[in-house]
C-alpha cells in the first residue's frame, strides 16, 4: 500500500491536536498528555481520543474530504449534539414552565429566564443556521401541527416534537452520508505500534483493528528476585572479578574482541569477500589464455583484475586491522567504537561502488564477448554471469550492512534509534467511515506483551479515499519508562577498599555484587530516564578479604547513577567484621551490547 | 380571525400603542413574537404564532404575540431595541416578523423573502428568543 508524503505530526496547521492521549497510571492518577509530553509509565492504561471536528477540518484542508461530505458531517454532528441533550433540555423546560406562573418579581423572572435559556439551548443551536426551506423545517411544520381535536400543542410538546423531527433528520443525514460515502468513500484508520527499531509490533486498539490482544505482562515494580539472566551475569562477573584480582584491570578490555571478530569476519567470510576471491581466481586463470583474443577483451579482463585486486586489498586491510594483534586492538574503547563505525561506513561505500563497477564491467564484457573465439567464448560468458551475480550480491550485502551493522554501532554510541516511518497500518486495521469512526479507544499497556523501557509507542491516524491514496494525518510517539517509584535489581562489579584493615595487597578488591535500588522515573525528561536514572538502596557483595576462596558477605548502602554504570557506597564485611568503601561499575562484558543487563520483561 | 395570545396594537393612537408596547416589553415577563404589517401573509403568521404561544388552551405561558399592523406610530420605541449581531433592523422594510427575548433582545428576524412561513419557522423564532443571551 502506497503512502503519500506524510505529515508526521499529531496536530493540524492550526495547532489543535487531532489525537489526544490520556494516561491512567497504576496509582490511579489520570494525566492528559500535552503535545510536549512523550513519556508514559510502562504499566499504564492509555486512552486515545480523536477530535473529530479537528480531523474533519484537516481532511478538508488536505482535500481528502469533499465539501459536500464535510457539510453533511457538520450538519449530522449538529443534530446529534442536540439529540444528546434532549432529555436534559426537556427536563429543564418542564422545571422552567412549572416555575413560570410565580415568576413575577425581577429575581424570580431572572431565574426563569436562565432555566428557559438552558432548556432552549440545544434546539436553538441546531435551528439557528437551518434555512427555512429545508427538509428539517418542513418536517418541523408537520410535527408541530396539532392533532385533530386539539387547538394547539403545549410548549413542552412542541419541544418534544422538535426533537423527534431532529431524530428523523439525523437518520436522513446518515442515509445521505452513507450513500455519498459509498460513492466517494473516505475512510480513516487508527493504528498503534510498540517496540524498538526493527522489532515494532502492532498493538490491539479496541474498535479500530482486528489484531488479537497481546500477552498480559506487568513489569514488576517491587521485584527483589534476580532473573535468570541476572544470575548468569552474576556468575560472569564472578569470573571477571577473579581475573581482575589476578591480572588487574586490563582483563576488562576483552569485550573488544567480539567487535574485532565481527569486522574481521566481515572482511573474510562475507558473500562479497568470497565471490570477489573466486572471481579473482577465475580471472587469473583466464588471463594467460587470452593470447589470440581481441584487444577489447584483454582490456576488459585487465580492468576487472585491477578492480578485484583493489577491493580485496581494502578487505585485507580491514581484516588485518581487527585480527588479534592488529592496530585496532591498541585503541581506547572510545576510539575503538569510532574507528569501527568509520570502517563500516567505508566498507559499505566501497562495496556499493564495487557492485556498480562490477555490473558495468559485466556489461562491457558481454558486449565484447561476441568477438571471442573458440572455447574462450563460453568461459567469458560464464565470467559475465559470475560478475553480474557478484555485483548483485555485493549490492544487497552493502545495503544489509548499512542497516544492521551501522545501527548496531549507533546503538553503542548513541542509544537506540526508532524508524517510525517504516511502520505501516496493516490490513487488520479497520477502515472506518468518518461518521462511524469511534471517538476513543483505551489500551492497557500491560496487554501489549513483553516491552522494555524506552520502547516507543507510535500512534498513527491515516485517511484515504481509495486504496492507493492513503495519507498519514497524524502521528504521536510516546516512550514507555518505569516512571512510577520502583525497585531495580542490578548486577555488577564492585571495587572494595577496606582501607588497609586487611592483608590485601591491592588497594581495591573486585567482587561480584548486586544492588536493590529504589528509583523514580521522570514524566518530562528522556535524558533522566535514559541516562541519569539515579537510585539508592542496598548492595550485597561476595567478598574475599582473607583470600581463603570462601565468599564473605558484604552489605552496604549504595547510590547509583548513569544507568548503574557508576555506583558508590559504604559497606561492611559481615564475615570479617571489616567496613569498606566501594565503587561499582556495570561493564559491558562480555558482549558488544549496551547496557549489559537490559531490563526487559519476559 | 380568532386570536387568544395576541395583542393587536392600535394604529390610530400612537401614545396608547407605545404605552402598550412598553408595558409588554419592559414590565411583563414575556417572550414576544412581533408580526409587522397587514395582509394575508402576516395574518397567517400571526395565527401560527398565536397557536404556538398556547392558542385557546388554558395553560398560562410565557409566550405572547404582538401584532403591529402599522409600525409607524411605535417606530421610535422599536428603534431602541437591541439586536443580536448580523440581524437586520426590525424596521427594515424586508422584515415581516421578529422575536424578542426576556432580556429585551431581538434574537431572530423573519424576512419577507424567506418564502412561505410555517409553524417550524415561527417555532424557531420563539426558541431563539427563549435561548436569549
Amino acid at each position: 500500500m502506497k503512502w503519500l508524503p506524510i505529515l508526521c505530526v499529531s496536530t493540524t496547521v492550526l495547532g489543535q491536536p487531532i489525537l489526544i492521549v490520556t494516561e491512567q497510571d497504576q496509582n490511579a492518577r489520570t494525566i492528559t498528555l500535552t503535545q510536549h509530553d512523550h513519556i508514559v509509565d510502562i504499566n499504564s492504561t492509555i486512552t486515545i481520543s480523536i477530535d473529530k471536528t479537528v480531523l474533519q477540518e484537516e481532511l478538508r484542508r488536505q482535500d481528502l474530504l469533499p465539501q459536500e461530505q464535510h457539510d453533511l458531517l457538520l450538519r449530522l454532528a449538529g443534530v446529534r449534539a442536540a439529540l444528546n441533550q434532549r432529555e436534559q433540555s426537556l427536563s429543564s423546560l418542564k422545571d422552567a414552565l412549572r416555575f413560570y406562573p410565580s415568576a413575577k418579581n425581577p429575581q424570580a423572572l431572572s431565574d426563569f429566564a436562565q432555566r428557559l435559556s438552558l432548556a432552549a439551548a440545544p434546539l436553538a443551536d441546531l435551528l439557528a443556521n437551518v434555512p427555512n426551506q429545508s427538509p428539517l423545517m418542513a418536517d418541523l411544520d408537520r410535527a408541530l401541527t396539532p392533532p385533530p381535536g386539539r387547538a394547539a400543542l403545549t410548549i413542552d410538546e412542541q419541544y418534544a416534537a422538535a426533537y423527534d423531527a431532529a431524530a428523523r433528520e439525523a437518520t436522513r443525514l446518515s442515509d445521505e452520508l452513507r450513500a455519498f460515502t459509498q460513492e466517494h468513500g473516505v475512510y480513516v484508520q487508527l493504528g498503534a505500534f510498540i517496540g524498538k527499531a526493527g522489532e515494532q509490533r502492532p498493538i490491539h486498539l479496541p474498535g479500530f483493528d482486528a489484531y488479537p490482544t497481546g500477552e498480559f505482562v506487568e513489569v514488576e515494580r517491587w521485584n527483589l528476585v534476580l532473573s535468570e539472566a541476572q544470575q548468569r551475569e552474576l556468575a560472569q562477573y564472578t569470573a571477571v572479578a577473579r581475573r581482575v584480582n589476578q591480572e588487574g584491570l586490563r582483563a576488562l578490555i576483552e569485550w573488544k574482541s567480539v567487535a574485532q571478530q565481527l569486522l574481521a569476519d566481515l572482511a573474510k567470510e562475507s558473500s562479497t569477500a568470497k565471490c570477489s576471491n573466486h572471481l579473482a581466481q577465475t580471472v587469473a586463470e583466464l588471463q594467460p589464455a587470452l593470447g589470440g583474443q581481441a584487444a577489447g577483451i584483454k582490456n576488459a579482463i585487465d580492468t576487472i583484475a585491477t578492480r578485484l585486486a583493489t577491493y580485496r586489498m581494502t578487505l585485507t586491510g580491514i581484516r588485518d586491522k581487527y585480527v588479534a594483534g592488529g592496530t585496532a586492538t591498541r585503541l581506547t574503547p572510545d576510539q575503538f567504537l569510532l574507528e569501527t563505525n568509520n570502517d563500516i561506513t567505508s566498507l559499505i561505500t566501497t562495496t556499493t561502488t564495487f557492485a556498480s563497477q562490477l555490473a558495468a564491467d559485466a556489461k562491457t564484457l558481454q558486449e565484447t564477448v561476441t568477438t571471442a573465439t573458440g572455447a574462450m567464448k563460453d568461459r567469458l560468458t560464464a565470467l559475465t554471469t559470475e560478475l553480474t551475480s557478484c555485483a548483485t550480491s555485493a549490492q544487497t550485502e552493502a545495503q544489509t550492512w548499512s542497516t544492521t551493522l551501522r545501527a548496531r554501532v549507533r546503538e553503542l554510541r548513541a542509544g537506540r534509534t526508532f524508524e517510525e516511518r517504516a511502520l505501516e497500518l496493516g490490513d487488520e486495521v479497520t477502515r472506518h467511515t468518518i461518521d462511524a469512526l469511534p471517538s476513543t479507544t483505551t489500551v492497557d499497556l500491560r496487554t501489549t506483551g513483553a516491552r522494555a523501557e524506552d520502547d516507543a509507542i507510535t500512534i498513527k491516524l491515516a485517511a484515504g479515499s481509495n486504496a492507493t491514496d492513503r495519507r498519514e494525518i497524524a502521528t504521536r510517539t510516546l516512550r514507555v519508562f518505569r516512571v512510577l517509584s520502583h525497585i531495580d535489581l542490578t548486577v555488577g562489579l564492585i571495587f572494595a577498599d577496606p582501607q588497609q584493615r586487611t592483608a590485601l595487597q591491592r588497594q581495591f578488591q573486585a567482587a561480584p555484587a548486586y544492588s536493590a535500588l529504589f528509583r523514580t522515573g521522570s514524566r518530562r525528561s528522556m535524558t533522566w530516564n535514559r541516562w541519569w536514572t539515579p537510585g539508592f538502596g542496598i548492595n550485597l557483595a561476595s567478598l574475599d578479604f582473607n583470600h581463603d576462596d570462601s565468599p564473605e558477605l558484604g552489605i552496604g548502602v549504595v547510590g547509583s547513577a548513569l544507568r548503574d554504570y557508576i555506583q558508590a557506597g559504604y559497606g561492611y564485611n559481615l564475615t570479617e567484621s571489616v567496613p569498606y568503601l566501594y565503587f561499582g561499575l556495570r561493564l559491558p562484558v562480555p558482549y558488544l551490547t549496551l547496557p549489559a543487563t537490559e531490563q526487559r520483561t519476559p | 380571525l380568532k386570536l387568544y395570545r395576541t395583542v393587536i396594537l392600535p394604529t390610530d393612537d400612537a401614545e396608547l400603542a407605545t404605552r402598550v408596547l412598553h408595558s409588554l416589553i419592559a414590565e411583563q415577563g414575556f417572550v414576544l413574537f412581533f408580526a409587522l404589517g397587514t395582509g394575508q401573509t402576516v395574518e397567517a403568521v400571526v395565527l401560527l404564532a398565536d397557536e404556538l404561544a398556547g392558542g385557546s388552551t388554558s395553560e398560562p405561558t410565557h409566550r405572547k404575540v404582538v401584532w403591529i399592523r402599522d409600525p409607524e406610530p411605535v417606530a421610535e420605541a422599536l428603534e431602541t431595541l437591541a439586536s443580536k449581531p448580523d440581524l437586520p433592523g426590525v424596521l427594515d422594510p424586508h422584515v415581516q416578523a421578529f422575536s424578542l427575548s426576556l432580556q429585551d433582545l431581538v434574537c431572530d428576524v423573519i424576512r419577507k423573502d424567506e418564502g412561505p412561513i410555517g409553524r417550524g419557522r415561527v417555532f424557531k423564532a420563539f426558541v431563539l428568543a427563549e435561548r436569549g443571551l
